[in-house]
This record gives C-alpha cells, sequence and structure tokens, in this order.
C-alpha cells in the first residue's frame, strides 16, 4: 500500500511540471500580453497611457524578455514556494491566494455539506416512499437541479432578493464587515451571506446524490437481510438507518475525493456572478487581463488539488474494495 | 436642491472674457517679454489667492483637530502654505466628515486615483479645459520664443508627512528618475522638441524652469492635462533611499530580492506608487491607508493639504474614500442601484442608463449627465492607405467619402443607439470649446441617399450586380469590410445600422469583429478597409489631433502609413502630398509658437480643410457621460466635461464635495 502511494506521488511530479508547461503555452497562445489588454481595459474607460509609460511597465515587468526566460525563471521560483508578482495586483501572487483558497474551501464544504445533506435526507425519502407524491416531487425537482446551470440560478436568486427583498446578496460580508478583524459578529455576517453560494453550488450537486442514494437504496431495500430484520420487529426508522443506507453510503465515499476540485473550478462562474472572493473570480480575470504569473499559478494549484483529490479518491477505493490491484 | 451652479453659457461668456485678455496680453507685449499671468478665473471655484492669513483663520476637520489638541499635529496654519490655493465651492460651503464610497473594477482603477482623483498637476485646466488655473504653481511666465517656462511654486506646500515640497523634488523626478535608463527606458514625448529632451533647472527653492531646444508651443496645454501628474508624484526626501544614486545599487537589488523583486527598478517603482506604499508621502487630498490585498482600498483626509474653501476650511471636507473592488462590472451596476456608490463616473456606461434611472428612488441617488469629452465616441474612417490600388482609389476619392457622409441617417442612430442623447455631428472640437466651428461640426451631416447615390454615380460606379451592389471599375462587387474591436458596446449597433445605409446606396458592407490586439496590428499596418475608434481629448483638439491630421500610426486609423512618416521624421512610412501634407505642417507651426491666437488661426485652417476633405465622420457628438450621485453627496456639479486629459472627476473639484451629516 504504502508503495503504491509513494509511486503515485512521484508520478505526480512529471504530470504537474506537463501541467505547468501547458497552463504557460496556453496563456501565451493569445496574440498580445499583460501590457497589451491592461493599455486596452485603460483605454475602454477614457484613459490614454503615454508610450514611455508603457515601456516602463513593459521593463518593470520583464515582458520585454523572451517567453521560455519568463518561464524558467517563474518555475524556478515555484520550486522555491514562490509564485511569481502578479502584475495588476502588484503583489506576490502568494499574498493573494492564500485568502482566496481560504474561502473556496469554507464555499466549497459548505455547498457540500448541503449537497450531501439534502441528497441523503431526500433520497431516503425518495427510496423509502418510492412512489408517492413525494417521490415525483423530488423526482421533479431534481432533475430540475441538475438541468440548471449554477450561474442561472445564481442570477436569479440574487433578481429575487433584489427585487422581492431589496438586499444584496453577493459577497460573503456585509460591506462593515469584509475589513473588520474575526468576530462573532463578523462569523455571523459570513453564515448570512453564505447560505446563497452553498446553495447555488450545491444544488447540482445535491440533485445528483439524490438520484444516486435514491437507486442505491432501493437496491439494498428489496434484499433479504431488510425482509430478515423487519421481521424480527426492528423499528423502521432505525432499520433503514442503521443497515441498507450504510451500504447504500458508499459512492458517497467514493466521491469524496474529486468532489473538491469539482467545487473549486465548478463554482468559479457563480463566484464571478455573486461576486464572492474566492479563486475563481480572481482566476478567470488574470486570464481575461493575461496576468501570466498569477494565472499560471491558479492552474498549478487547482490541477494540484485535482490530482490529489484523485489520489485520494484511489486510495479510499483500494481500502474499500479489495479487488483494485496496486500494481501497474 | 438648489441650483447655483454657473450655467454653460456664462461659462463660456468668461471663458471668451479669459481668452480676450491673454489676446490683448500677447497684443501688447512689444519687446519685453510678457509674463503671462495665470488669468483669474471668474466662473470656477475661482482659484483666487488668499489675502495674508491671519493665525486663526483656517478652520479644520473635527478628527484633525482632536489630534492637534492631543499634540500629534501641528495647528493647521503650521500646516498650510501661506497663500493656500482658495477653492470657492460650486454650491455651498460643506460640512466635514463621511466616507466616500466607489467601487473598482480590479485593482487598477484605485491606481489611477493619482490622476483622476487628486489631478495633482503644477497647473490645471478649469471645469471645461478652456483655461489655465494655478496649482502647485501659483504663478508662471512663458518666454517669447516657447522654449523657457518658468513656474513659481506656492510657498510652504508639505507633503502629507509634513516635510516641506520644494523645487528639489521636481529635479529629483527630472536627474533620478527620467534620468535613469532602468526607471525611464524612454524619454517622455511630450517633454521632447525634434527628439531633443527638455532641461530643467531650479533657480531657488521655489522656482522650476524647464527649457526646451526649440520652440514648444503646447508645453503648457500637456502639462495641465495627464501627463503633468507623474511630476508631483516624488518625495526626494523619502525616495532617495530606494535610488541607485544614492544608496549602492548591489544594497538595493539585496532589499528588491528580499521583497520579491528581482531588481532595484522593481522595488523603487513599487515603493513610489501611492496604492502599493502607505508610507509613500503624497501632495494628494487623501492619502492611502488600507491597501490590496486588503479590500476596500481606504484612503484617509491628508492633514497637509494646501487647499481652504472661501471661509477658510482646509479641504478636503470629506474623511476617507472607500472603494471597493469587484471583479466584473455587472456587480459594480448591481451594487450601484442598491445605492452603494456616493459619487462615480468610472464605469457608469449609458447603456446602462435605463436601469439606473429606474432605480433612482429606490437608490437614493440621481444620474447626472455630463458631456463625454470627446468629440464621439465613435469616429469612422476609410484606409486612406489601403494596399489594393481599386479601393485606395476609391477611398481616396473625397466624393466617395462625402457620399458615405450623406448615406448615414444620423437621427435615426442617435434614437436607436444613444437613447435619444447627443447631436448628428462630425468628429470636431466639443462645442465647448473655443477652437469650435460649426460649419465644420455640421458639415455633411444632412442625411441625403439621394446626393449620396448621384456622388456615386458621379465617380463612375454606375454598373451594378443582380443584387443591386455597385461594381468597381475592376468588375468586382463593391465590397467594403468593416472591422473593429469589441471594446464598446455601441460599435457593433452602429456597424449593422451602417450596413443598411450603405446597402441603400449600392455598397456593400461586411462587419468583422475582431479581437483587439489582433485588429490593432491590422490597423496600424493599413490592412483594413474601415474601421471605428473613439475620439481623444477634442475639448482642446491641440493635445491629440489623431481624426484631423496623420497624427499617430495608432491612432490616426484613416492615414496610419502616412502617420508613420510624421513620428518617425520621413524614415518609415509613405510621405504624404497635398492637404495631408498640409495638416501636418500646419500642426508643427502651432507647436513652434506658445501664441494662443496663432493656435487658434492655425488650427482653423486646419479644420477648414478637414470640412473640404471629410477624412473621417462620425454619427452623433455631445455625447453624455453618466454619473451616479447620492443625495447625500453636495458640491458635485451638473455639468461638467468628462475626460482623461480633464483627469475627470479631478477637473470638478472633488475635495469640495461633501457629505451631509
Amino acid at each position: 500500500m504504502s508503495s503504491f502511494i509513494f509511486r503515485r506521488f512521484l508520478l505526480m511530479i512529471p504530470t504537474l511540471f506537463m501541467i505547468s508547461l501547458i497552463s504557460f503555452i496556453v496563456i501565451e497562445l493569445p496574440p498580445g500580453d499583460y501590457i497589451t489588454s491592461y493599455i486596452a481595459n485603460r483605454m475602454a474607460q477614457g484613459d490614454s497611457p503615454r508610450q514611455d509609460e508603457i515601456d516602463a511597465l513593459t521593463k518593470q515587468y520583464g515582458l520585454d524578455q523572451p517567453v521560455q526566460i519568463r518561464y524558467l525563471k517563474w518555475l524556478a521560483n515555484v520550486v522555491q514556494g514562490k509564485f511569481g508578482f502578479s502584475f495588476e495586483w502588484q503583489l506576490p501572487v502568494s499574498d493573494l491566494i492564500w485568502d482566496r483558497l481560504g474561502f473556496t474551501v469554507i464555499v466549497a464544504l459548505s455547498a457540500l455539506l448541503f449537497s450531501w445533506f439534502v441528497g441523503l435526507v431526500v433520497g431516503i425519502l425518495s427510496a423509502v416512499y418510492q412512489y408517492s407524491v413525494w417521490d415525483y416531487l423530488f423526482t421533479a425537482l431534481s432533475f430540475i437541479g441538475l438541468g440548471t446551470p449554477n450561474f442561472l440560478l445564481a442570477l436569479i436568486l440574487m433578481w429575487m432578493a433584489f427585487a422581492y427583498f431589496g438586499v444584496n446578496i453577493s459577497g460573503l460580508f456585509s460591506r462593515e464587515f469584509v475589513d473588520a478583524p474575526w468576530s462573532i459578529a463578523k462569523f455571523v455576517d459570513l453564515l448570512k451571506h453564505l447560505w446563497a453560494p452553498a446553495i447555488i453550488v450545491g444544488t447540482a450537486g445535491s440533485a445528483g446524490l439524490v438520484r444516486t442514494m435514491r437507486a442505491n437504496l432501493l437496491d439494498e431495500l428489496s434484499k433479504p437481510y431488510v425482509e430478515t430484520g423487519r421481521a424480527k420487529g426492528l423499528n423502521e426508522l432505525r432499520l433503514v438507518l442503521k443497515y441498507p443506507t450504510r451500504v447504500a453510503l458508499n459512492p458517497f465515499v467514493s466521491t469524496m475525493g474529486w468532489a473538491l476540485p469539482q467545487l473549486v473550478s465548478g463554482s468559479i462562474i457563480v463566484s464571478v456572478v455573486l461576486s464572492l472572493p474566492t479563486t475563481g473570480p480572481l482566476l478567470l480575470r488574470s486570464l481575461l487581463t493575461q496576468d501570466m504569473y498569477l494565472a499560471a499559478s491558479f492552474l498549478l494549484m487547482l490541477s494540484t488539488l485535482t490530482i490529489i483529490g484523485t489520489l485520494i479518491s484511489d486510495i479510499l477505493l483500494a481500502l474499500l474494495d479489495p479487488r483494485i490491484r496496486m500494481g501497474g | 436642491m438648489t441650483q447655483k451652479h454657473i450655467s454653460r453659457r456664462r461659462f463660456l461668456q468668461a471663458s471668451a472674457f479669459a481668452t480676450a485678455g491673454a489676446v490683448l496680453a500677447a497684443c501688447g507685449g512689444g519687446a519685453a517679454p510678457a509674463p503671462e499671468e495665470a488669468p483669474a478665473a471668474a466662473a470656477e471655484p475661482a482659484a483666487a489667492e488668499a489675502p495674508a492669513a491671519a493665525a486663526s483663520q483656517y478652520n479644520e476637520a473635527p478628527m484633525l483637530a482632536e489630534m492637534v489638541a492631543n499634540g500629534d499635529l501641528p495647528p493647521v496654519d503650521q500646516r498650510l502654505p501661506s497663500n493656500p490655493l482658495v477653492i470657492e465651492p460650486w454650491d455651498e460651503i460643506g460640512q466635514y466628515g463621511g466616507t466616500w464610497r466607489r467601487i473598482a473594477v480590479g485593482p487598477g482603477d484605485a491606481g489611477i486615483y493619482r490622476f483622476r482623483l487628486m489631478y495633482p498637476q503644477l497647473i490645471r485646466y478649469s471645469i471645461n479645459g478652456t483655461e489655465y488655473i494655478p496649482n502647485l504653481a501659483e504663478s508662471w511666465e512663458v518666454s517669447d520664443d516657447a522654449t523657457t517656462y518658468t513656474f513659481h511654486l506656492r510657498k510652504g506646500v508639505k507633503w502629507s508627512d509634513g516635510e516641506p515640497f520644494t523645487s528639489e523634488d521636481l529635479m529629483f523626478w527630472y536627474e533620478d528618475k527620467l534620468g535613469d535608463e532602468d526607471l525611464a527606458p524612454s524619454f517622455p514625448v511630450w517633454l521632447t522638441v525634434g527628439g531633443e529632451p527638455v532641461v530643467m533647472d531650479a533657480p531657488d527653492e521655489f522656482t522650476i524652469r524647464f527649457t526646451f531646444p526649440a520652440p514648444h508651443g503646447l508645453f503648457l496645454t500637456f502639462l495641465a492635462g495627464a501627463s503633468g501628474a507623474e511630476m508631483t508624484w516624488h518625495p526626494k526626501h523619502y525616495l532617495s533611499q530606494f535610488h541607485r544614486n544614492y544608496v549602492d545599487e548591489a544594497e538595493l537589488t539585496t532589499m528588491a530580492q528580499e521583497d520579491e523583486f528581482e531588481f532595484w527598478h522593481q522595488l523603487f517603482t513599487n515603493r513610489a506608487t501611492q496604492r502599493l506604499n502607505l508610507d509613500l508621502p503624497v501632495l494628494f487630498a487623501w492619502r492611502f491607508t488600507q491597501i490590496t490585498p486588503e479590500v476596500p482600498i481606504v484612503m484617509e483626509r491628508n492633514p497637509y493639504y494646501w487647499k481652504v474653501d472661501s471661509a477658510g476650511n482646509q479641504l478636503p471636507y470629506i474623511d476617507k474614500v472607500s472603494t471597493d473592488v469587484v471583479e466584473d462590472a455587472e456587480v459594480l451596476n448591481l451594487r450601484a442601484v442598491a445605492g452603494e456608490i456616493d459619487m462615480q463616473n468610472r464605469h457608469i456606461l449609458m447603456e446602462n442608463f435605463s436601469l439606473f434611472k429606474e432605480n433612482e428612488e429606490a437608490g437614493n441617488y440621481e444620474i447626472f449627465l455630463w458631456t463625454y469629452g470627446n468629440t464621439s465616441d465613435a469616429v469612422l474612417s476609410f484606409n486612406l492607405c489601403h494596399p489594393d490600388p481599386v479601393l485606395h482609389e476609391i477611398f481616396n476619392d473625397k466624393r466617395f467619402r462625402f457620399a458615405m457622409s450623406h448615406a448615414m441617417n444620423r437621427n435615426e442612430v442617435v434614437e436607436a443607439v444613444y437613447l435619444g442623447q447627443g447631436e448628428p455631428g462630425q468628429p470636431s472640437p466639443l462645442s465647448t470649446s473655443s477652437f469650435y466651428d460649426e460649419s465644420q461640426a455640421k458639415n455633411a451631416t444632412e442625411y441625403n441617399p439621394d446626393l449620396a447615390n448621384s456622388l456615386l454615380d458621379e465617380m463612375g460606379l454606375t454598373e451594378k450586380d443582380a443584387n443591386g451592389i455597385r461594381l468597381r471599375p475592376d468588375g468586382e462587387t463593391l465590397s467594403i469590410t468593416f472591422s473593429y474591436a469589441p471594446v464598446f458596446g455601441a460599435w457593433s449597433s452602429i456597424a449593422e445600422l451602417m450596413q443598411k445605409y450603405l446597402a441603400a446606396v449600392g455598397v456593400q458592407l461586411n462587419l468583422k469583429e475582431e479581437a483587439r490586439p489582433l485588429w490593432s496590428q491590422r490597423v496600424q499596418a493599413s490592412e483594413h478597409d474601415m474601421t471605428v475608434w473613439t475620439g481623444s481629448s477634442e475639448f482642446n483638439p491641440l493635445i491629440d489631433p489623431r481624426h484631423f491630421l496623420p497624427f499617430a500610426q495608432g491612432s490616426s486609423h484613416h492615414a496610419a502609413c502616412y502617420a508613420l512618416w510624421y513620428q518617425s521624421g520621413g524614415a518609415n512610412g509613405v510621405e504624404p502630398t497635398g492637404d495631408l501634407r498640409k495638416v501636418i505642417d500646419l500642426y508643427e507651426a502651432i507647436k513652434a509658437t506658445a501664441d494662443n491666437d496663432e493656435h487658434h488661426r492655425l488650427f482653423q485652417e486646419i479644420l477648414d480643410i478637414n470640412k473640404e476633405n471629410l477624412w473621417t465622420f462620425s454619427m452623433a457628438v455631445s455625447l453624455p457621460s453618466p454619473v451616479v450621485v447620492s443625495k447625500n453627496m453636495g458640491n458635485v456639479p451638473r455639468q461638467a466635461i468628462a475626460t482623461w486629459h480633464l483627469q475627470t472627476p479631478g477637473n470638478t473639484w472633488p475635495e469640495q464635495y461633501f457629505l451631509r451629516q
């Protein structure tokens, strides 16, 4: 087992290297660089920066150097744990991303909790009361949930909140708390804002989980051991929760690994729409403005998450299912 | 709301007087070099000089008074210069206090505060850009031959850390910033004449002199605009600790690398950027007190700000400016209509006008319509440098260009695209400008497809194909590609309407949207048929006459190859002949004199030639630039010109805005 994990870790290194190279090439592909898109943005707002300012910027950002030099320099720094400089923010990339990764994890985790909670409860209800009114209702709702793009849900919720309740649900904090130090009040304020992204990001996932849970549980419910338990006079609620539900939980556990990167990358557009201080909007903007070190660092980080997630799910599966071979 | 601001007409009268005064002064000049004194602005929040101040004359903000009482700050009279700039507020004497809330899309929007919000130039433009007003310099003189400009700095102005601001600081910028090839890879073009850079010297602590190798008639024009901001950002006493002329370079490089920089000049630039360095002393009304990655970005009043209102209250009135950073302009719109912006012009677009208007009551704000400071947001041009000989000949025939202009139904465009705002017009100086000539601005704007058809017939383009499209002399259909970058929303709408108008006169128009960098490359290489871009600061057309003559390869899209010739001093590009050459010569003549009168006479000739040739055309001019203004915000003028070289909203004196408490 440990040699399996060790080999997987070794394999991560060339994979990450390839990913960083490909990310860098992709970022370099569109014509122009950060300076051209920066100038374009300034011009669109009616500013007209002078040529000598542009020259100075190009030199200051090192964009007068060829791309392979910039890539190698960046890579050498990354190995030392430095991710380079964000052109737009004029800050070391590491000053920008850790806070945001933190909030991303908070949003992702609450979305995960939400979708597990809804998936479990509704899935069990649907299975136990198969073909009841509730089953049909939840089935219909979960298909709608699966079919609605997250960002659309975000827009609809935002518009309804604004039009009918006069509140703005974007962001994770109210204005007075944004730069306040952490306190109980700030935490409560965070919770007040967190429900919206949690629901929006979690909806599609919970709809899927409802379907999975329902199908798995239906398989189990008709098995003889359930009948036996029932025949022995076990309380129905206890019976269902203790035995078939536990077995049906397996797929939940095995999907945990890749739920992380999926939630992080899946929430980009929602985060943009809701203006959340997570990695999504920053990544998108860095790609649009060709802020290359920031974008490349983000892509590297997300890829690492994906790889680690896959690794976790592989390990969990290997642990759960003895049929999986650990060799090549 | 009571309206005590100055109407546009009154303003024009006042400006006319000021101009007349300047003319008289120039005429009476005779032999002695007539110092061109700063004209006292009659109709401005007046920039008059204060009488010698008695010690108790000035008031200060409560938060500063408290600091003075605690001994943390010297008293207000010691902080103010001996003659502070006195501002007559637009509407009323304001109240101290409050936080001005703004929203930025990306951190760069806070980066341009050092231009747009602060307007820290030595001299500045009045609100409509029609005259110069003293600012950090209280007076100035121009030599007769327009080679030497001498400025007398306001005595006793202090940086935000209390250190005095003197000509030393300006010399630091000249010698150590512009003179260092790492910090300034190329010398600012506006400070050169014929490629030769300016020489600056400081005869004394409060005098700074710019000497050019040859006449530079437009120096004040640039200095009062955006270009003049940078020289006032460099406190020598602070920044010299990061400069290789004062500290060992190896030591600086080590310092830089500790901060994750590679070179010393990156560290210097970082330390010299206000939004990145809380310690950098400034001459601004507000100084940064919280910066990225923290949001919002916060600025607080500068206790040493060197301006007072007419009642002797030290400015600014507003305590703090708080700028939240969002990643997307749509979020900004939503926050604006929810009343979360107190005053902002940036990113408030005309295309969202109805959204903003609808929510005025709910959001407790009002939308003011300022005037867009460029002639138009859509100046259309055919490529006079076209590589295809047939199209080259057609585009260079002015009957074709007149036909195209007459084919446009401008009233319909104004209704459909500009929501009824603005009026039909050609690229011209703004109507508030003293360079404005109505006959040029309204030239060939009449919708007359019959005239257009007969002009095209007259050119010999009479044969048509089965679809009614005219045939070129070589038998091909007359098909023109309109390439544009999707930068402004209105361009695609305009392009679609044009397609319809041109089809009506037998010309086929194909629309082609291109990514901006690609588009930019192609138009600079003159590979396009026709394209569109905005005007540029036509409140004073001398600053950037890109649409009136082959001025710059990157922005004179009608004549990029000729502009390249002009820019490169004849080394590259195509030498223009005839009228295209004549306008270049006229502009050169303008640059050779500082005489305002002569500027007007020569530019009128340029306009006359433009009127005759119609090299570029536009749909609508006098466009609005919407501003969100909270109902709690006072002293924001209802009428102003919004443009980069006026540093809007800087030209409306944000330091005298106030929040009703």
